[in-house]
């Protein structure tokens, strides 16, 4: 099997077992809670249901001290059958009510086997007839949502997957040592490297563990499958928010289809890192908040209904739990879902949920309002810090990210600056010059009293009424002058803030006129709410400016340093937030446009045609001026061939019998199965060579990588061509003197002498041993030996291979 | 109740039915019976010494493919020079590395030298240019250790660093997996005192010395004595043997194994054959009654026949084995009570038809020296007499010497039983005795490879290493242990248990690729192997072995590393062990298809 059918095989693998945790299991449990509710609104309660129980189950777990594949079962299947038993109040009595009535009749001969299993199996029958039924029915009945859904997501999937399924190896470095946090999760040992928001890895884990999955199957193809869940809250929030069924559709595609973005913005999408993984709580925050909103209102207007006819009891009674508290709490467990996978995102949510409420003022002040958000809010954030607490108490310390982080987060401090110096510089340029030009301005276009008060010469022969109506027009220009020179200040600064902001933004949007209608969309899609607001006090256009505010409070957060903010973050972060914000902002105000338009339409199904229209032109735009987005970056971390064999070898041979002599990177892939050897230690071992030097590898095999062309490590190249490297390895990259430990052993000339050396050593031990040392794979950048040892006598792999005299 | 005539009749005629049928069967079979024919016994041999690849065709004084340094007195010479005979390599002998300096080879590809080759410097330099030409070394034995000491380059061509001792006293030794066939054995009762080398880097050890106090002294595997080790210099392999393995033909395998180690592949013909000989069984007589009822209950006829056949013949079931008897007509030829009993030749030749075995006869007695004389007369009288019509095609003389037999043998024998004999059983023990050769133009000499009631150490090295060169065992069972009866380990029980259990164990492996066949079986295909000439080429994945001289089908054993046969053309082929395979010919022409093979 080629490594790009079993990529594809691992994605379609990983995407059903993720779909069946955190969709299919929730949606069985939560059953009676959620079958009349629409599909968009199932689909974000299970995700945030599944991934809460999950994390949360497997935190249980390692806080108890009782990790294992056992203890995984019985903890997470356990609770959910009890839940699920007591939700949806199965008919199990009746059921073996039954099944004993069918054996006694079978033992009596009073009925055959056939009929007994056809009396037990009517209902499990007819339910799933009836899904099958309601799926294709929903599919039939939206099936233009479906073919474009289809549509976005295959091109998403294609995207997302190309770097595993051509480089198969992990795009950055980050998700080793995830790996290696997984891995440690394995060995028992959650919070290895100190404390850490570990949600992520908990999902990760508990998947590896309950359906027996190796990890770094896992690891390699999960990027595309969270990437999908995260562009598909962008449509379930958009559908929340606008008025136009098909308006999400041009909201999902412009994040999709067009080149609008820098780099930076969309290439995290690929790898299965926290951070694109906590976003998958982002916006479930701002729906489960707004839904709160609407269905407090709701309630509290039926409230008063039933409280004047004096039958409240009746309504309550109705209710164990107030459609609102769900939300809120929903909303909850979303917010602490982004804590417990990457405080960064937590950021995020905070200020998605002050724009929100900002949007919602003055509702959000209310008592019955305020305390009930107030009161989640606390509990999310119990919930997610709970677990680190308790960790931090039984003595673990905090991961050395985290001070990071807050150090990154806390004004003038600097987390990483050194990429951002010449940026600091330019922006330091920019913002003298704004100050100058404004200097300029304000002596330029301020309007002088004086001036103008000196040419309006009072007369002294004026009569009474006269000086009256002098003092009164001069009174009146001067207050004029006063507003029309502060509105000018006023407009002046805005068109300087608006400048600042779209220079600085093209930092993260592809070009100048794009920042722009950007920035312009945003300030008037918030003026539009607000201008409506006064007029029509309708949520819709509340949830427009939250868009809106959403946008300003992110634009302002990313263009910090410019408007010398606090910065909470690195401007290479803050892009990704604001470009995962643009699909929002841009059907939103599209959205707007359309209510406009087809009010007096009453929104029939007809007007429907300008978003399909808008999302079909701009495709076809995208795609007929090639504004297609370029294939996104992959950095060099493992070749090809290394991963290759690495699966080859874990699956044809016996575990912990084998060792590779390779880089530090696939240590953590293949920790379980087999043994691994630094290269560098290996020729350590041989340095300086002497008849006495020795080097053994107790292991019956051993497998010898060899890259010919040594990766540059870390450096990024464009996912579709080869990995960057350091070129070919040579005989005098071998002569060179090497360094044999450090951090930087594998960069750079050190790695290229390293393998050079390598690949010189095996071409020496090969004439030593040319039956035995045999090529196990090669390609045109990687080579691996291999040699099966007789394990009672292991061959001494210290040679003179020329260059270690 | 009352039985009716009708009813009456029709039971009775169906019982007599039924009785005639089952009767009939059995006079049928007695009236087909050959059992007093020899079914082996031809008019004329199907190869003659004459046809046979031998020393005269192989030893060429130019173009030979492997120097033998030694004189014709040196052992470990005369067993190299049988291997190349086996595997009929074309070589060329040499008292010293000078004299095959001197008479060069354009095609040599091996010498095979022993200690008494290597005692001086120059020595050591011939052999270091030859390992620069590509030309492979087998050091059957080292020169002794101050030599070696002395001489750095010496010590660089044969892969040690240094003499850790001059003499170090191994409990065993273990033979590793991949060598010979049989995988990895310890030989835990194999004492030996060796030279006790550590070695450099770039070997690659096949039998190291077996310490029982490895740990309390904490000697690690990897610096075990070795014992059997392959240096590679910069083109050629250096084989050293740091034993007395080539002192018999424990040797023969290692020299196989060795080269199957040096090449890519190497295919060889074996002679494919496994026999048990059952020396002085069948027993005709009934002497020595006094004792096997003291010791038995029985009288000796009637241990043979009730005892001994019947646990042959279910022991020999059980592992496959084909018999192969050796009839002793009596055992006390001055015992004249006592004479061969006709019940006993019809039922061991009637038995022995049932089981499709081979009758021979043994040359031995229980008497003195002169008695064998009379044996062989009184033998000749007494077949001729009751088997007129057996003609005796194999003989084990067992304890009789050659200059007694010799003058019976063939066409000198005249009317003598031996006249007829065509194969020639010899008891190991003589090793400058080859293992197959010709006795004369149409005796076939085989020799037997080991004590079927015993199985030592050194026993099973020596097995393990025929079977690599030749695909060849004879187990030899003396029935007069179990007759007469001299200590406890005689007894019979012990005697047959020790067999089935050997059996059942260590030729399971054998078992697997060879043909467990009767002596005259094993006489035709050795002689076939001995005639037979082959040549075979690689090109890419495909082995063409072409075979000459014969066109009879021929066994070879194909050695692979890290390769496996995926298909055979013109021949079978069974998967002994990894990489090991036997390859039973069909056609002249063969085409092996091999794969790259990963070892789990």
């Amino acid at each position: 099997m080629t490594m790009e059918v079993r990529t594809i095989l691992e994605l379609i693998q990983m995407f059903t077992v993720y779909s069946l945790c955190v969709l299919l299991f929730p949606y069985i449990v939560f059953y009676h809670y959620l079958k009349e509710k629409s599909l968009a609104e199932k689909f974000i309660i299970c995700v945030i249901i599944g991934n809460f129980y999950i994390m949360n189950v497997v935190f249980a777990m390692f806080l108890l001290h009782i990790p294992s594949r056992p203890m995984i079962y019985i903890i997470s299947v356990g609770p959910a059958v009890f839940a699920w038993r007591q939700i949806n109040q199965p008919p199990i009595k009746r059921f073996f009510v039954v099944l004993y009535t069918g054996l006694s009749r079978l033992f009596l001969g009073e009925a055959k086997i056939r009929t007994i299993a056809a009396l037990l199996l009517h209902r499990p029958k007819k339910a799933i007839g009836n899904i099958i039924r309601g799926i294709l029915s929903h599919i039939a009945h939206h099936f233009i949502e479906w073919v474009l859904l289809t549509g976005l997501f295959a091109f998403n999937i294609w995207y997302y997957s190309y770097q595993a399924i051509n480089n198969y190896a992990y795009g950055t470095s980050d998700i080793i040592v995830h790996h290696y946090w997984i891995n440690q999760m394995s060995d028992g040992n959650i919070f290895c490297a100190g404390i850490y928001p570990f949600g992520f890895h908990n999902v990760l884990y508990f998947i590896h563990t309950f359906f027996n999955i190796p990890v770094f199957s896992i690891m390699r193809v999960f990027g595309t499958v969270q990437a999908i869940y995260i562009y598909l809250m962008i449509y379930v929030l958009l559908r929340k928010i606008c008025r136009s069924r098909y308006m999400p559709f041009l909201g999902v595609l412009i994040f999709t289809l067009p080149n609008l973005f820098s780099i930076l913005a969309n290439m995290r999408y690929q790898w299965a890192i926290p951070q694109e993984y906590a976003m998958l709580f982002l916006y479930p925050c701002a729906y489960f908040l707004i839904q709160f909103f609407e269905r407090k209102k709701l309630e509290i207007q039926t409230e008063a209904e039933w409280k004047k006819k004096k039958k409240l009891y009746a309504w309550l009674e109705q209710y164990h739990i107030l459609p609102s508290t769900r939300s809120l709490a929903f909303f909850a467990m979303s917010f602490a879902m982004t804590l417990a996978v990457h405080f960064y995102i937590t950021i995020i949510a905070i200020l998605l949920c002050l724009a929100i409420a900002v949007a919602y003022l003055p509702i959000v002040l209310k008592p019955r309002y305020f305390w009930s958000i107030a009161l989640a809010g606390i509990l999310s954030l119990v919930s997610a810090v709970a677990p680190l607490g308790m960790a931090f108490l039984q003595g673990t310390p905090l991961e050395g990210s985290l001070r990071w982080a807050l150090s990154v987060m806390t004004p003038g401090s600097s987390g990483e600056t050194i990429e951002e110096a010449p940026d600091d510089n330019s922006t330091e340029q920019t913002g003298e010059l704004v100050e100058n030009t404004e200097n300029e301005v304000s002596s330029d276009e301020i309007p002088s009293y004086g001036e103008d008060s000196s040419e309006i010469q009072p007369s002294e022969d004026t009569s009474a009424l006269t000086k009256i109506k002098t003092f009164l027009t001069d009174k009146g220009k001067a207050i004029l002058f006063s507003m029309k020179s502060v509105c000018g200040n006023i407009k002046t600064k805005f068109l300087r803030f608006n400048e600042t902001i779209i220079n600085y933004l093209c930092n993260g949007f592809n070009r100048l006129e794009l920042s722009k209608a950007i920035v312009w969309t945003m300030e008037g899609l918030i003026a539009f709410a607000l201008l409506i607001i006064i007029i029509r006090r309708k949520f819709y256009y509340r949830n427009l400016l939250s868009v809106g505010i959403y946008m300003l409070l992110l634009i302002l957060m990313a263009c910090a340093e410019p408007l010398h903010l606090p910065a909470p973050m690195e401007l290479e972060r803050a892009i990704i937030f604001l470009a995962y914000a643009t699909p929002l902002l841009v059907a939103c105000a599209a959205d707007a446009i359309y209510a406009i338009i087809c009010r007096p339409f009453r929104y029939h199904r007809f007007t429907e045609i300008l978003p399909i229209g808008l999302t079909c032109t701009l495709t076809f735009l995208t795609v007929k001026y090639d504004y297609v987005k370029p294939l996104s970056i992959v950095y060099a971390i493992q070749s090809r061939g290394e991963v290759t064999c690495n699966y080859e070898i874990m699956e044809n041979y016996p575990e912990k019998t084998w060792t590779i002599v390779t880089t530090t990177n696939s240590i953590q892939i293949i920790i379980d199965k087999g043994w691994h050897m630094e290269i560098c230690n290996f020729l350590n071992g041989m340095e300086d060579y002497t008849t006495d030097s020795k080097v053994t590898i107790p292991t019956k095999h051993v497998f010898f990588y060899i890259e010919k062309l040594p990766l540059a490590y870390g450096a990024f190249a464009p996912v579709n061509t080869p990995l960057a490297n350091t070129g070919s390895i040579s005989k005098e990259n071998a002569e060179k003197p090497a360094s044999f430990s450090g951090g930087n052993v594998y960069s750079l000339e050190n790695r290229n002498a390293l393998e050079s050396r390598m690949y010189y050593w095996a071409q020496a031990f090969q004439k030593k041993y040319p039956q035995e040392f045999q090529v196990y794979y090669e390609d045109e950048s990687f080579i691996c030996y291999h040699i099966v040892q007789n394990e009672y006598s292991l061959f001494n792999f210290a040679i003179d291979y020329g260059y270690n005299k | 109740m009352t039985i009716s005539k009708s009813n009456f009749i029709v039971i009775s005629t169906v019982m007599i039915t039924i009785l005639l049928l089952f009767q009939f069967s059995n006079i049928s079979a007695n009236y087909v019976s050959k059992s007093m024919y020899n079914q082996n016994a031809e008019e004329h041999v199907s190869i003659s010494s004459t046809q046979i690849l031998d020393r005269e065709v192989l030893e060429l004084p130019e173009n030979y493919n492997t120097a033998i340094i030694g004189s014709p007195r040196n052992q470990e010479a005369n067993i190299a020079e049988e291997w190349c005979i086996y595997t009929k390599r074309t070589y060329q002998r040499f008292m010293n590395l000078r004299e095959f300096i001197a008479n060069p080879s354009s095609y040599c590809t091996m010498i095979i030298l022993n200690s008494i080759s290597v005692c001086t410097k120059k020595d050591v330099d011939i052999l270091y240019h030859q390992s620069k030409l590509g030309i492979n070394i087998i050091l059957t034995s080292l020169p002794n250790t101050t030599f070696i000491r002395s001489s750095e380059k010496f010590k660089r061509l044969i892969g040690i660093r240094g003499v850790y001792q001059a003499t170090y006293r191994i409990s065993g030794m273990t033979l590793y997996d991949g060598f010979l066939l049989g995988g990895k054995t310890t030989y835990k009762k194999l004492e030996k005192s060796v030279p006790y080398f550590r070695l450099r880097s770039g070997t690659k050890t096949y039998i190291t010395g077996y310490i029982k106090r490895q740990k309390e002294l904490n000697i690690k595997n990897e610096d075990l004595p070795p014992l059997l080790w392959r240096n590679q210099t910069e083109d050629s392999f250096v084989f050293v043997v740091n034993c007395d393995f080539f002192q018999d033909h424990t040797g023969l395998g290692m020299l196989s194994a060795m080269l199957s180690e040096a090449m890519p592949y190497n295919i060889y013909p074996i002679v494919n054959a496994q026999n048990v000989v059952c020396q002085n069984f069948p027993y005709l007589s009934n002497e020595n009654s006094e004792k096997t009822a003291e010791h038995y209950y029985y009288t000796s006829k009637a241990l043979c026949e009730n005892v001994l056949w019947p646990d042959m013949v279910s022991i020999l079931n059980a592992t496959e084995e084909k018999f192969s008897g050796m009839i002793a007509p009596k055992l006390e030829y001055s015992n004249k009570e006592h004479n061969v009993s006709t019940d006993s030749i019809s039922f061991y030749f009637d038995q022995n038809e049932k089981i499709s075995g081979d009758l021979g006869l043994s040359g031995d007695q229980m008497e003195n020296l002169a008695r064998y004389e009379d044996k062989i007369k009184y033998d000749t009288e007494a077949m001729a007499k009751l088997a007129p019509h057996y003609k005796f095609t194999v003989f084990s003389p067992g304890n009789m010497p050659e200059f007694i037999y010799k003058h019976y043998l063939g066409e000198k024998g005249q009317d003598s039983i031996l006249s007829s004999i065509r194969t020639l059983i010899t008891k190991k023990g003589l090793d400058t005795n080859p293992i197959i050769s010709f006795y004369d133009n149409k005796i076939l000499q085989m020799t037997t490879t080991i004590d079927g009631f015993s199985h030592k150490d050194v026993e099973d090295l020596y097995l393990k290493s025929i079977e690599t060169a030749l695909g060849y065992s004879s187990i030899y069972l003396d029935f007069t242990r179990a007759i007469y009866p001299t200590k406890r380990g005689d007894d019979w029980t012990r005697l047959s248990n020790n067999l089935s259990r050997y059996l059942s164990t260590y030729w399971r492996t054998f078992r697997k690729g060879f043909d467990q066949v009767t002596v005259s079986e094993s006489d035709k295909k050795a002689r076939r192997f001995l005639a037979l000439d082959y040549y075979s080429q690689r090109e890419k994945d495909s082995i063409q072995l072409n075979i000459v001289n014969i066109k009879e089908n021929a066994s070879f054993l194909l050695c692979l590393n890290d390769e496996k046969v995926v298909s055979v053309k013109g021949a079978e082929y069974i998967e002994m062990e990894r990489g090991k395979y036997v390859i039973n010919t069909s056609s002249d022409k063969v085409l092996i298809e091999v794969a790259a093979d990963a070892v789990k």
